[in-house]
């Protein structure tokens, strides 16, 4: 009786702790993030990006490597977003290609301003612009201002910095665009758009201190962490928002983060942590790799780095963030390590019928966007920054230069 | 101390004192009803159950950290393990108010060892809750909140006799009660793995 009501027992414990085994902690694998793997990556997507423009400015926007076709569409924030991680490739990887890549694609933002009152519009159809848009080319902007010095721009930074304030509302939400025919800023908000804005804010506040862009930035980074996902309605709050991470980081630096902010922080990070956890639960086992579904984009997977990159600098400046500053560099260099392992080398792209868009990105299904490459190759650079233990950002103040 | 607090709420509800003594309880009167020698001795019940389970739950809070790297699992994705490994064992106190609703009778000689130690006190939930403990908390924390829950546990099978004179009721009710602490405990545990890093 005793015997088999024990063996019952350990029976019932067996297929319970491996039923635990195989569906809650499956193993995770975050393959390598050392500086010299993760820089190759970086330096790869790069490449890519460089590969992908086209001889007006635009880039490939997505590629079907198995049909070895390129779509048709087009996104201006993308766009944005892509010049932006090329002027970082050129101030961080000292990559004058990329420099002129970039400055490429900033012609192409150029020849599609509009202005009006005394700002500067990025517009595809002259109808309006979107808020995010030009919140990326003006971090964009920053970023080549700090990696070269170069102060041609400033006026148009300025310019597109007032189009910001200007759809910036008394409670610290930005509309999502400036309407040109209605000549008002867009009803509602974007999600996207909202944290975006507020780091090309922090990075303006940067570039020209005593200007007042700082306290834009405070209002709008009070909205994200007390009100922005209640108001989106954000099923699962906080909304896994790298922007905004990127945004702590930056006001960290200049300190006072809010209470409310830094447990946004936590939160935030937590997000972040537990997707990086499920992603390194896929890598890890034949079954992992079942249970959690297929491998997330690089165009998530990346945001994942760049926020907790973000989090991980505001935690060098904030020591309320002391308590999880460990745990961020182990998922920062768990996912980048994970990420660098997954991109396409030259070898594989040679399998298929245009090797120059395959090598250095990542893909899923067969499509690459190119925006898998632009938020993985950020975070992976500022991977590199936690792995050297370098708070600053700035390509410039990291040489001990003045932008 | 909070951290202490928190520790000792888990391994208290984990180890579960009262569920424990619930299920001597109703061995004890089973034996009595059939006649049968009753092979638990309650200083050895009281000094050897105790102490192997302080033995195994130690280690588990010490060895926890290089346990978990070798399978390749983070603390935090641990603690969703730990919640739900607490869920059979909070399940069978508060329907039954006793740890071994379904071990309970003709216990052997070596009833101190097993199965009062290793699915009692030291079950897989307790193991796997001091090596999620020991993890989040600390293993030294976790050390001290073990003993004094197995030293309650000790001191509750010391007064073995006076709870023999009490209905069993109000022991089951204790060991319901930890059953409920432990589904608390469970949910707290789920949700500082959402939360955690």
């Amino acid at each position: 009786m005793l015997f088999r009501s024990g063996m019952l027992s350990i029976a019932f414990w067996i297929v319970f702790i491996g039923g635990l085994r195989m569906t809650v902690v499956p193993p995770e694998d975050c393959g390598t993030a050392d500086v010299d793997t993760l820089q190759s990556s970086a330096i790869a997507a790069a490449q890519w990006m460089e590969r992908a423009q086209n001889p007006d400015g635009t880039f490939a926007y997505e590629y079907n490597a198995e049909t070895d076709t390129l779509s048709p569409e087009y996104n201006e924030v993308r766009h944005a977003a892509l010049v932006m991680a090329l002027y970082e490739a050129a101030g961080r990887l000292d990559d004058p290609t990329a420099l002129q890549v970039a400055d490429q694609g900033l012609k192409w933002e150029q020849d599609h301003l509009a202005r009006k009152h005394d700002w500067a519009l990025l517009t595809t159809d002259a109808t309006g612009g979107s808020t995010g848009s030009n919140a990326l080319m003006l971090v964009g902007l920053t970023e080549r201002r700090s990696a070269t010095g170069d102060k041609q721009y400033d006026d148009l930074m300025h310019e597109v910095a007032r189009l910001l304030t200007a759809v910036l509302r008394d409670d610290g939400s930005f509309s999502p665009g400036w309407d040109l025919a209605a000549d008002e800023m867009a009803p509602g908000t974007s999600l996207y758009y909202q944290g975006e804005s507020t780091w090309a804010l922090t990075l303006m506040a940067n570039a020209f201190p005593g200007e007042g862009w700082d306290t834009a930035a405070r209002r709008a980074m009070e909205y994200i962490a007390t009100r922005r996902d209640d108001d989106e309605n954000v099923k699962y709050p906080p909304w896994a928002d790298q922007w905004a991470g990127y945004s702590l980081g930056e006001i960290a630096r200049w300190g006072g983060l809010t209470d409310a902010e830094i447990d946004y922080a936590h939160r935030l990070a937590a997000r972040f942590g537990l997707l990086v956890r499920t992603e390194a639960q896929r890598e890890g086992s034949w079954y992992g790799s079942l249970l959690r579904g297929r491998d997330s984009r690089g165009a998530g997977a990346g945001t994942w780095i760049e926020g907790l990159a973000g989090i991980w600098r505001a935690s060098k400046y904030d020591n309320r963030l002391d308590d999880i500053k460990q745990s961020i560099v182990e998922r920062t260099t768990c996912i980048a390590g994970i990420m660098a392992k997954r991109q396409q080398t030259g070898e594989q792209a040679e399998k298929y019928a245009e090797p120059s868009l395959v090598e250095g990105a990542w893909f899923r299904d067969g499509v690459t966007r190119m925006d898998d490459q632009q938020h993985t190759f950020s975070g992976l650079i500022y991977t590199i920054d936690i792995l050297q233990n370098n708070p600053i950002r700035e390509s410039l103040l990291q040489a001990g230069l003045s932008p | 101390m909070i951290d202490l607090l928190v520790v000792l709420g888990g391994m208290f509800a984990a180890v579960s004192p009262f569920g424990a003594l619930a299920a001597v309880l109703w061995y004890r009167r089973d034996s009595a009803a059939t006649g049968a020698t009753d092979p638990l001795d309650v200083r050895r019940l009281m000094l050897l159950s105790a102490t192997a389970a302080f033995v195994v739950l130690a280690g588990a809070a010490l060895i926890g950290g290089p346990l978990l790297d070798a399978f390749a699992i983070t603390d935090s994705t641990f603690e969703f393990a730990a919640a739900a490994a607490m869920v059979p064992l909070a399940i069978r106190l508060i329907v039954a108010g006793d740890s071994m609703a379904a071990l309970r009778r003709r216990v052997p000689e070596y009833a101190w060892l097993f199965p009062f130690s290793v699915p009692l006190l030291a079950s897989p939930t307790s193991v796997i809750t001091a090596i999620s403990y020991g993890q989040r908390i600390g293993a030294i924390e976790t050390i001290i909140a073990t003993a004094i829950a197995l030293v309650v546990t000790a001191g509750l099978f010391a007064t073995l006799a006076f709870w023999e004179q009490q209905r069993l009721l109000v022991v089951q009710m204790l060991g319901r009660a930890s059953g409920v602490l432990l589904a608390g405990l469970a949910l707290e545990m789920a949700l500082d793995g959402l939360r955690a890093i």
